[in-house]
């Protein structure tokens, strides 16, 4: 009986210990992640006070498209000088 | 949520904080042992160490103590993980516990001096169930990432 146990308790503890693990990994992408937003949320939004927790990947999504908006925005504005121009 | 670099916690210290601590406090009677045994110019065996139970009693009151710290955060529902995981790891834990204590102190009346020598490979892996039981409360409750600055 004791050794069915003890089997038991081996194959619990390794399964236990791996999802632990797998918290680990989980919980450590969350802080690099939210490290990274913390990062980036300044630039993409700089009204607001607060540093917001965002994923990275949202994170990066939004920047990406901040510099979009700005590039679209220069464009717009050099199309809108240079159309005098041409009249 | 506010986030700072300076108030980032660092997991992996805490970890080794709480391993350092667990184990050196909670078999502290095994290192004074030692060191009794080393300043009488014996020998150190695992049976001399292990043999009066100490590290049954270590992995039953871990065991206790982290359950009743997941039963603070956690819901156990039917169907969770940390329902499963107590179950599947703390339920052999303590029926082996039980099973080992009354299997080797049957006679009260005179116990002997080391009840549980022929026994030290499954207190050891009872411990070790344990101390695993205890760090994956400790990470599902978030004691490791927890502020240290709050």
């Amino acid at each position: 009986m004791i050794q069915a146990l003890i089997s038991t308790i081996i194959v619990s503890s390794v399964f236990t210990l791996s999802y632990t693990i797998s918290l680990w990994f989980r919980h450590l992408r969350r802080s690099q992640d939210a490290r990274t937003a913390e990062l980036i949320t300044p630039v993409t939004s700089r009204s607001s006070a607060s540093v917001r927790l965002i994923p990275a990947t949202s994170a990066t999504r939004l920047a990406g498209g901040d510099l979009m908006g700005l590039l679209a925005n220069k464009a717009e504005k050099q199309s809108l000088l240079a159309e005098p121009r041409l009249r | 949520m506010v986030l700072s670099n300076s108030k980032m916690t660092k997991p992996l210290g805490k970890l080794i904080s709480y391993l350092l601590l667990t184990i050196g406090g909670g078999l502290l009677q095994l290192w004074v042992l030692s060191l009794i045994l080393v300043n009488q110019g014996k020998e150190v065996t695992l049976e001399k160490l292990l043999g009066d139970g100490g590290l049954l009693f270590f992995s039953t009151s871990l065991l206790s103590t982290s359950f009743l710290a997941l039963l603070e955060v956690k819901s156990l529902k039917l169907g969770t993980a940390p329902l499963n995981i107590s179950v599947a790891l703390g339920l052999p834990i303590t029926i082996a516990t039980v099973v080992l204590y009354t299997s080797c102190l049957k006679d009260i009346s005179c116990p002997p001096a080391l009840p549980l020598r022929d026994h030290v490979l499954e207190q050891i892996i009872c411990a070790s169930g344990s101390l695993i039981y205890a760090l994956y409360v400790c990470t599902t409750s978030k004691f490791f990432w927890s502020d240290a600055a709050s």
